[in-house]
């Protein structure tokens, strides 16, 4: 019963991250042609973003596999699957928002002069 | 036997994705209006935007009714099933109640900064949104009205 969990849940998550960072990649690289204004970089850091969810989340999918109670039933199977699949997909909402308010922020002060020091540091970064 | 666990589940499944669903789209088919509005009628811009939030607003819910599913009642006979359901899928409905009025609070607010007059740039080292800016923001909603 594990066993199958296990395959299961290795099932689940390969397809969730695919799908999901396929989704994300076709739909976002216009929000980061106009976060940058360049259309080769946008195209780079789209690439290098997917390549990065994707390492992620086969990492952390692999690193929360382990089930320390025996799966006996149906009913174990169910909520031992749903609970790491949850979090495994709820963890990716939270980065996927972080990476939406960083490009968000890039995208607001590209066009305005900065006067703070330290969102004048981070901006160098990226400019 | 019937295994009422199970089918608890498989339909507490069922109506939080189909509901995550029905929601979402609700949702982001209205929200594209407030978005052209926000990026200054940059359709594209905007569509990217909408699919994106889409994406995030699924994510949270489906993974948050995944991880909520467990329950430890013991299920053996039709009444508790439907006891146990209405209390999940009630609590399935609240979040996505909540998350509903956070999106739209966000559109609201968002679209309210676009529309007002761009503010001065910051001046003498006073920050932005604090005392003096804030009292030119009121001024401008008393001309306005």
């Amino acid at each position: 019963m594990t066993l199958i969990t296990y395959i299961l849940y290795l099932h689940a998550s390969a397809w969730i991250t695919f799908w999901v960072g396929h989704s994300l990649h076709k739909n976002g690289r216009y929000f980061l042609v106009e976060a940058f204004d360049n259309e080769a970089i946008a195209d780079a850091v789209n690439k290098l973003l997917l390549v990065g969810f994707y390492l992620i989340n086969v990492a952390y999918t692999l690193l929360i596999l382990q089930e320390e109670y025996a799966v006996t039933s149906l009913r174990g199977i169910i909520e031992t699957l749903c609970n790491k699949v949850g979090l495994i997909v709820f963890v990716l909402a939270m980065m996927h928002f972080f990476n939406l308010s960083v490009f968000g922020v890039i995208r607001h002060y590209r066009s305005r002069e900065v006067t703070h020091p330290f969102l004048k540091n981070i901006l160098k970064i990226f400019s | 036997m019937v295994n009422y666990p199970v089918i608890a589940y498989i339909i507490y499944l069922w109506v939080g994705i189909a509901l995550t669903l029905w929601v979402a789209h609700i949702l982001f088919k209205n929200a594209r209006v407030f978005f052209t509005d926000i990026f200054g009628h940059n359709e594209e811009l905007a569509d990217s935007v909408n699919h994106l939030l889409k994406a995030g607003f699924y994510l949270v819910n489906i993974g948050l009714v995944m991880y909520l599913l467990e329950h430890s009642t013991t299920i053996n006979n039709y009444k508790t099933l439907l006891e146990v359901l209405s209390v999940k899928v009630g609590g399935v409905i609240l979040l996505l109640g909540a998350m509903h009025f956070l999106n739209v609070y966000i559109l609201f607010k968002l679209r309210r900064k676009a529309v007002t007059p761009a503010r001065p740039a910051i001046a003498n080292g006073e920050h932005p949104h604090f005392d003096k800016m804030l009292k030119e923001l009121d001024e401008i909603e008393i001309e306005k009205a």
